[in-house]
């Protein structure tokens, strides 16, 4: 503390201040007469309440509205498609044989080429005899 | 008193305990008359301010903001009170409070050396008193010393200074003069 500081301190600590027992008492009975200001929320009007009560209710009744409105959602039509003509092929029995290799490679290659030449021919003409014209044209 | 005690005395006065109210300014009502001397016009004065400002803090307890300092929620209102006091009396006598013969000359007179807060009562303003008083008296910070006089930081620290420099110009030349005579 400087010097200053200490002086004011001790000046004031001079300055002889004794509540007196008259003052006391005169306090005393004073503050037992008051009556405490407490801390009023102000007061709403009445208008405040009825001005709020109709906007909930309009918020409401709006909200009910738009839903009725739109009545029910749009739920996703699953498409049916109608099945295709059956255009397929009718099936063909198919008959397979193991090939036994009896001569030289190349002689066994033209045979087998032959054999596959000529299932092809029959099949041709098979096909020729079941489907219709009109089919085979489109 | 602990701030927990103090707190607790608040909150039972608030509720309407006069006995706790009574406790809680036990420690503060002789701060405040000396204080208050130095501010009113006379002894009946100074007590009466005492006395209103003690009501006014029971009356408005309510309104206390804890982040203050009790001291400084109180000296707020002993500033108000000390003025109201000093313009109600001027206005009923018409006069001017004699300054040489207030109660703060009354109670310092019995002492041989010179009082600083008898210059700095002539010398500053009274907010500038109130200021050093608050400051070198009740230790309060500067933020204090500014809710408690409704004033900036700022103002608070350069009246602080002035107020400072002033005293002390006086307690030297004093002591000077003491030296030389």
């Amino acid at each position: 503390m400087d010097k200053l500081a200490k002086r004011l301190r001790e000046d004031a600590a001079d300055i002889d201040a004794a509540v007196s027992p008259e003052l006391d008492y005169r306090i005393r009975a004073s503050l037992k007469g008051v009556t405490q200001e407490r801390p009023v929320e102000p007061a709403r009007s009445p208008m405040f309440w009825w001005a709020s009560s109709l906007t909930g209710l309009a918020a409401a009744l709006l909200i009910v509205v738009v839903m009725n409105l739109g009545g029910e959602p749009e739920t996703p039509v699953p498409v049916v498609s109608s099945p295709p003509p059956d255009r397929s092929l009718p099936r063909l029995p198919l008959r397979t044989e193991a090939a036994m290799i009896t001569s030289p490679l190349q002689k066994e290659l033209d045979d087998l080429a032959a054999d596959l030449r000529k299932a092809r021919d029959e099949v041709a003409s098979d096909v020729e005899s079941v489907l219709p014209p009109e089919i085979d044209e489109e | 008193m602990s701030a927990e005690s103090e707190y607790e005395l608040i909150e039972s006065a608030k509720r309407g305990s006069v006995d706790a109210f009574t406790t809680l300014v036990l420690g503060y009502r002789e701060r405040l008359l000396r204080f208050l001397m130095t501010r009113c016009a006379s002894f009946a004065d100074a007590e009466d301010a005492l006395q209103d400002t003690l009501i006014n803090a029971y009356k408005y307890l309510h309104s206390y903001d804890p982040r203050w300092r009790f001291s400084t929620w109180l000296y707020r209102i002993a500033i108000r009170n000390a003025s109201r006091v000093n313009h109600g009396n001027v206005a009923e006598l018409g006069d001017i409070a004699d300054e040489n013969n207030g109660p703060l000359e009354h109670c310092i007179e019995q002492s041989e050396r010179l009082n600083l807060w008898s210059s700095a009562k002539r010398l500053l303003s009274d907010e500038v008193f109130n200021a050093m008083w608050l400051r070198y008296v009740e230790d309060m910070s500067v933020n204090d010393i500014s809710a408690a006089l409704d004033r900036s930081t700022s103002w608070t620290k350069v009246n602080l200074m002035r107020g400072r420099n002033a005293l002390e110009a006086e307690m030297n030349d004093a002591s000077r003069s003491k030296a030389y005579g």
